[in-house]
């Protein structure tokens, strides 16, 4: 008897300095997390909505920081367009210690070694911009996806052209013939929202009724250069005749500009993008640009940071913020047009 | 039946396997060599990195060459000295074996500093600042850069203008040596200056905007810092006008914004220095420092007025537009 009490008083005992030392460790941890190093790599840091997007980012670490008193460390890292780059950046990233690294893929279908990388070194990963695969996104439960509703940017973008048909077909009828002609600026092929504004774009204006004639069309792949090559060519085969022009981004509708201004046209081509980036809305508030489709900046960079931030500190990510299947977040976007500019 | 010799030579066998295993697998036999990590962290002056691609460069270079790791810091508001002050004292705190300070403002910060006991040793880069403290300090005479650029406008533009001096603050980093500097030539030629400072609720849009609009007549504008090269270059730059009126625009800053517009003929001259060069050397004298290698110097970098025509220069190339 006497035995059997021993053993109860030494088994009670072992429970209680297990206790007290699981909770010690966990004061410890909780102690140790006055700091946080987030590791944020970007597909091309000349690209004006990433880099916008990446300045966003760290004034919001830096309010967090101001806010909890947390200490954020932001290591940025810019590949310039070269997947084999940024996977030995991650892999840095990852070495360093990082507590969570929001990525912005070079090669969305690539994002398979940055997820085996980060689960082997147990690091959660935001993906932003660039969608992996969803294959590569059921993978782990600490992968995020933050983005934008590529359907939405392009009916809202579509939309801003239907209602000026509306008002009055002459705004995009420029030649009077009955007809819309327009050309199509598009973003890199492997990128998962170039297809999708394109379609829905040139959808919606269908929807809106509006008599179309594509005169032609092709890849920019994002750059303001190369739109400006290809709308100057585009010029020379249609001359007078492009009336619209509907670009997968702002920075290729600025180089549509860049080739009116350069050729003399000076003919009120209505072109619209989407990002709504500083250069942009400026191009906008010009009348250079017709519209543009505006995400939110401030919720997207917020919510990329608060996920990473949240997964860094072993919080749920869910109570901070609201995810569609348990990893997604889309942007809120609007449509700007001069009227929309004090 | 094993012979005594046979069972010898199976112990010296499998002598032999463990001493393989100890010799490949752990760290017994062949010490692996440590590699040494150091962390430096960066306070720059600015609430971002915007003009500081060139310098941010070199930083990294010589901290991949170093194995050092680095964190780059932004103040939360700019020319904050006692705030910038308080997070040179965190990164130490934090472990950083060395800091490398750009002042925010030199003269508040040297005060707070030589009152310090800094358990990490100090490099200063951007500005003069009155410390013992630091064990290093690598900045361009600004000054003599200041004079080398108002000579530079003198010599473009025989006739005696009225100069806008447009400046953030003469307090932030080398504003006021590099503004001394200017005004020892323009007074020399007793030209006429106007100083604008942003702090002091200067706008710059409306000084470019009243030199053109009421037909005061002509002027050239001087800014002494990078943000408002660039901010006065994107007002020029807006319309063909303001060049029938502002006569030059000369600056300093070496981001791509800014060599577009020395490009573009917005800006007619740039006052440029390494960057990459000042960011390499500040991380290699931090890594000696903290090797207890002797660093007390004060290294004066060069400093180099460039034109529209320099851009093409290779020397200037090489600097302006580092390899990563």
């Amino acid at each position: 008897m006497k035995k059997r009490y021993i053993i109860l008083v030494a088994a009670a005992a072992a429970i209680l300095a297990g206790a007290g030392l699981w909770q010690n460790q966990a004061r410890e941890q909780k102690e140790k997390k006055q700091s946080i190093r987030i590791g944020l790599a970007l597909y091309r840091g000349d690209d004006p909505f990433i880099n916008h997007l990446r300045t966003k980012i760290e004034e919001k670490a830096k309010a967090y920081e101001q806010a909890t008193g947390i200490k954020v460390v932001l290591d940025v890292a810019d590949p310039k367009d070269n997947q084999i780059t940024q996977n030995s950046q991650v892999e840095r990233f990852l070495s360093l210690g990082c507590d969570a690294i929001c990525v912005n893929m070079v090669d969305r279908s690539a994002a398979s070694y940055v997820i085996n990388k980060a689960m082997d070194a147990e690091v959660p990963v935001v993906f932003f911009n660039r969608e992996p695969v969803e294959e590569d996104m059921k993978r782990w439960e600490h992968l995020y996806y933050v983005g934008e509703d590529a359907k939405e940017s392009a009916v809202l973008q579509g939309n801003i052209l239907v209602e000026a048909y509306q008002a009055d077909p002459r705004l995009l009828d420029l030649d009077g013939n009955g007809r819309v002609s327009y050309v199509l600026l598009e973003g890199e092929s492997s990128h998962q929202d170039s297809l999708i504004r394109t379609e829905w774009s040139v959808q919606t204006l269908k929807d809106g009724n509006i008599p179309l004639e594509k005169l032609t069309g092709g890849i920019a792949n994002w750059d303001r250069s190369q739109a400006s090559a290809l709308m100057g060519q585009w010029l020379e085969e249609h001359p007078g005749k492009i009336e619209v022009v509907i670009c997968n981004n702002d920075e290729m509708a600025l180089g549509a500009v860049d080739a009116l201004e350069r050729t003399g046209d000076i003919r009120q081509v209505k072109i619209v993008g989407i990002d709504g980036t500083p250069q942009g809305l400026e191009g906008v508030k010009k009348g250079k640009l017709f519209g543009t489709v505006q995400c939110d900046s401030d919720e997207y960079a917020e919510v990329i940071f608060n996920i990473a931030a949240a997964e860094a500190l072993g919080q749920n990510v869910q109570e901070v913020v609201g995810l569609e299947q348990g990893k997604y977040y889309q942007c809120r976007q609007r449509a700007i047009t001069e009227a929309d500019i004090p | 039946m094993m012979i005594k010799r046979e069972r010898l030579l199976w112990v010296i066998f499998a002598g032999v396997l463990v001493f393989l295993y100890l010799l490949s697998s752990t760290n017994l036999i062949i010490k692996e060599k440590k590699i040494e990590v150091y962390p430096v962290s960066v306070v720059i002056s600015d609430s971002s990195d915007d003009y500081y691609g060139n310098f941010r460069k070199g930083v990294e270079q010589a901290a991949s060459e170093y194995n050092v790791d680095i964190s780059f810091i932004t103040l939360y508001e700019k020319g904050d000295a006692a705030q910038q002050m308080e997070l040179v004292k965190r990164e130490i705190d934090d472990g950083a074996e060395a800091v490398i300070l750009e002042p925010a403002v030199p003269m508040e910060c040297a005060g707070v500093l030589n009152d310090a006991v800094l358990a990490s040793p100090l490099i200063i880069t951007g500005s003069n600042m009155p410390t013992e403290k630091a064990e290093c300090s690598i900045m361009i005479d600004a000054y003599k850069a200041g004079r080398k650029l108002a000579k530079a406008v003198v010599a473009d533009n025989l006739s005696a203008l009225p100069v806008c001096v447009f400046t953030e603050s003469l307090e932030y980093g080398s504003n006021r040596e590099f503004y001394d500097g200017v005004m020892s030539v323009f007074e020399e030629q007793n030209w006429k200056i106007r100083l604008y400072q942003k702090k002091a609720g200067d706008n710059f849009r409306t000084v470019i905007e009243e030199t053109v609009y009421p037909g005061n007549g002509k002027a050239m504008v001087v800014a002494l810092d990078a943000a408002s090269t660039w901010e006065a270059a994107e007002i020029i730059g807006e319309s063909p006008v303001y060049g029938d009126y502002i006569m030059g625009l000369y600056g300093t800053g070496t981001t791509p914004a800014l060599l577009n517009h020395l490009d573009e003929g917005t800006i007619k001259g740039l006052l440029v220095s390494n960057q990459f060069d000042n960011g390499y050397l500040c991380v290699e004298k931090a890594v000696k420092a903290i090797r207890k290698q002797s660093v007390k110097e004060h290294l004066i970098l060069d400093s180099y007025l460039i034109k529209r025509t320099d851009l093409r220069d290779r020397k200037f190339e090489k600097m302006l537009y580092p390899m990563d």
